[in-house]
């Protein structure tokens, strides 16, 4: 008892902020404080009179684990020399609760204690105060693992450049990708710089010496690299400039990917999308002349027959086939050949049926009123086909040889996803008039426009005041 | 006789021009046959390769070559055109499937009076023919 303060010391050495035990020198537990006995999950009474190795044995699974000895001999050192030892950081694994051995690293001190006033050179007791390193050592583990992670293979390369002299410390893979032998002794950057591609080379230093004048700002590199034999590879570089702590020195620190396999691929990609665009344009040639040539076979044969009205059917098959033709050449117009910028197509469309149903309109105009909508080009190649059906009935039926008048086409969305197409006039004829099937080629409009209709998944509406409108409703 | 033919295009509308028909495709050559014709216009030949073509147009000196770009025997049809604009002063209307064969150099030496993509709707010839009589005679009178 301390006669001033009438308090157990005891207690200053369970309050201490550090892990605390004291063992004799034979490592037999005499105490241990509280903060100890909480880092290691153990009661006092678990501990005192036990021997240290019998309260916590090593880890059978840790073959290089002689924490015994070694703690003996620290023991036997403070004993010797009656100074505190500091016993090289070290792994002992403990026992947990559950029998299982957690990983430890500890730091640990070795205090000496002259307990016997009789003999107050001899050390009695020895202090062992143990700090938990674990988290720190394994950390610093798991970052050198992901750098040697990040570092494995040939594709990625670590560098460090000294500007000032030159010097450039780097992974065994930057030799290899500059093309440099394992044997040869490369010393300066110079000579790696030697090896960029002319044509990068001015803006590769150009890029390095502003990363080195301005700490702490971010280095790009984009270049390729010229081995003695003419190979070409690709790199990718990214760091930053950094002041180094002892030197004062400025260091550009960073890595080095190796984008060959990257650059090839995209450059073969590159000529595949030239192949494939060289290849539309054939195909594309082709269609438009075996159309022109199915145009001219039927312009031919419409202009051999004497028979009026199988002309009349010739001539109608040739508008069918025009109204195909004219979508092919809007199809290529731009980069998406599956579907076609319909309201563009139909000025075409309307211009084709201007010139071929000229001469049986009179004074009948053709009106448009497209919204933009783009179509897959199966539905557009069908929906063209029925507003020439559409147009030309208009004409032939609609109109009094006199009359003016116009056809208007209207194309437009309809709420949700559903399309409407329009094709009205002003005529003046009777509904009766059209219902009646006059000839074998307006027949086979009317079952082309229905069929066309049930093409596109869409509904047929008719309409017979003021003139002649058809509507079909169609889903996009 | 190269550039000196005093030809032209008639002010009055309805003249019969000479016309030369540069198409490899027998049905399609054909049938523009048929539709000059049947504009009253005469075709003095039908030629399936540039070479022939040249050597048509030097013997029948057409005022007007309809000139398609690839050819029989793989020549094409710029080379025809452009052999028959410099040295006999004919003009030419393109009518291809794929008019991105003619680069803006070609173009611009052969100067064609209009160019037309196949498949030709029904009309276009005429309508490209029609502005051929407006524009080009004032140029030679």
């Amino acid at each position: 008892m301390d006669e001033v303060s009438g308090i157990d010391l005891g207690i200053f050495f369970d309050a201490a902020p550090t892990a605390q035990m004291v063992f004799t020198p034979d490592l037999r537990i005499v105490a241990a404080n509280q903060r100890y006995c909480a880092m290691l999950g153990r009661q006092p009474e678990e501990l005192i009179g036990n021997r240290v190795f019998e309260a916590f044995p090593a880890n059978p699974d840790d073959p290089n684990s002689d924490a015994e000895a070694e703690l003996q001999a620290s023991t036997d050192a403070v004993v010797a020399t009656g100074e505190a030892q500091e016993m090289p950081l070290r792994q002992h694994d403990v026992q947990e609760a559950d029998g299982r051995y957690g990983t430890r690293y500890w730091r640990i001190l070795n205090s000496p204690v002259f307990a016997d006033a009789s003999e107050p050179e001899r050390v009695t007791h020895v202090i062992h105060t143990a700090e938990d390193v674990t988290r720190s050592i394994l950390g610093e583990r798991a970052d050198a693992a992901k750098r040697r992670a990040a570092m494995r293979g040939a594709e990625l390369s670590y560098f460090e450049f000294d500007p000032a002299s030159g010097r450039l410390t780097r992974s065994p893979q930057l030799d290899a990708l500059f093309g440099f032998e394992p044997g040869e002794t490369v010393t300066t950057a110079q000579e790696f710089f030697d090896r960029i591609h002319p044509d990068d080379h001015g803006a590769t230093i150009a890029e390095i010496e502003r990363a080195g004048r301005t700490i702490g700002s971010d280095l790009h590199l984009d270049y390729r690299i010229m081995h003695p034999d003419g190979t070409v590879r690709w790199a990718i570089g990214h760091g930053e400039s950094v002041r180094d702590p002892d030197t004062q020195h400025v260091r550009i620190v960073g890595i080095v990917l190796d984008a060959t396999s990257i650059r090839e691929r995209e450059e073969s990609l590159r000529e595949a999308v030239g192949a494939r665009d060289l290849l539309i344009a054939e195909v594309n040639h082709r269609v438009k002349n075996s159309l022109q040539m199915v145009t001219s076979i039927l312009n031919l044969e419409a202009s051999a027959t004497e028979d009026a009205a199988a002309r009349a059917s010739l001539k109608a098959a040739t508008t069918r086939v025009n109204a195909v033709a004219a979508i092919h050449a809007s199809l290529y117009e731009d980069e998406d050949v599956s579907s076609v910028q319909i309201d563009r197509y139909m000025e075409r469309l309307k211009e084709h049926l201007d010139a071929s149903l000229s001469s049986e309109g009179r004074g009948v105009k053709i009106a448009l009123d497209v919204e933009p909508i783009r179509l897959p080009t199966d539905k557009a190649i069908t929906l063209s086909l029925a507003v020439n059906e559409l147009v030309t009935n208009s004409f032939k039926h609609a109109f009094g040889n006199e009359d003016e008048g116009a056809v208007t086409i209207s194309l437009r969305r309809s709420g949700g996803d559903t399309i409407v197409l329009e094709v009205a006039d002003d005529g003046t004829s009777s509904s009766t008039d059209r219902l009646e099937i006059k000839s074998p080629s307006s027949g086979l409009g009317q079952r082309l426009i229905k069929g066309m209709a049930s093409q596109l998944g869409g509904t047929i509406e008719v309409e017979g005041k003021n003139g002649w409108r058809t509507r079909i409703y169609f889903p996009e | 006789m190269a550039g000196g033919h005093a030809f032209i295009f008639p002010s009055e509308g309805a003249a019969a021009l000479k016309v030369l028909v540069i198409e490899d495709n027998i049905f399609i050559a054909l049938d523009l046959e048929g539709q000059l014709e049947e504009m009253g216009h005469d075709v003095v030949g039908i030629a399936a390769t540039a070479t022939k073509a040249i050597e048509m147009a030097l013997k029948s000196v057409p005022d007007l070559a309809i000139v398609d770009l690839q050819l029989a025997d793989g020549s094409r049809g710029q080379d025809a055109a452009f052999v028959l604009r410099a040295e006999m002063d004919i003009p030419s209307i393109i009518v291809s499937g794929s008019m991105h064969q003619v680069t803006d150099e070609e173009r611009a030496a052969i100067r064609p009076l209009a160019m037309l993509s196949k498949p030709l709707l029904s009309g276009e010839l005429g309508r490209a023919i029609a502005t051929v009589k407006i524009s080009d005679s004032p140029k030679d009178e």
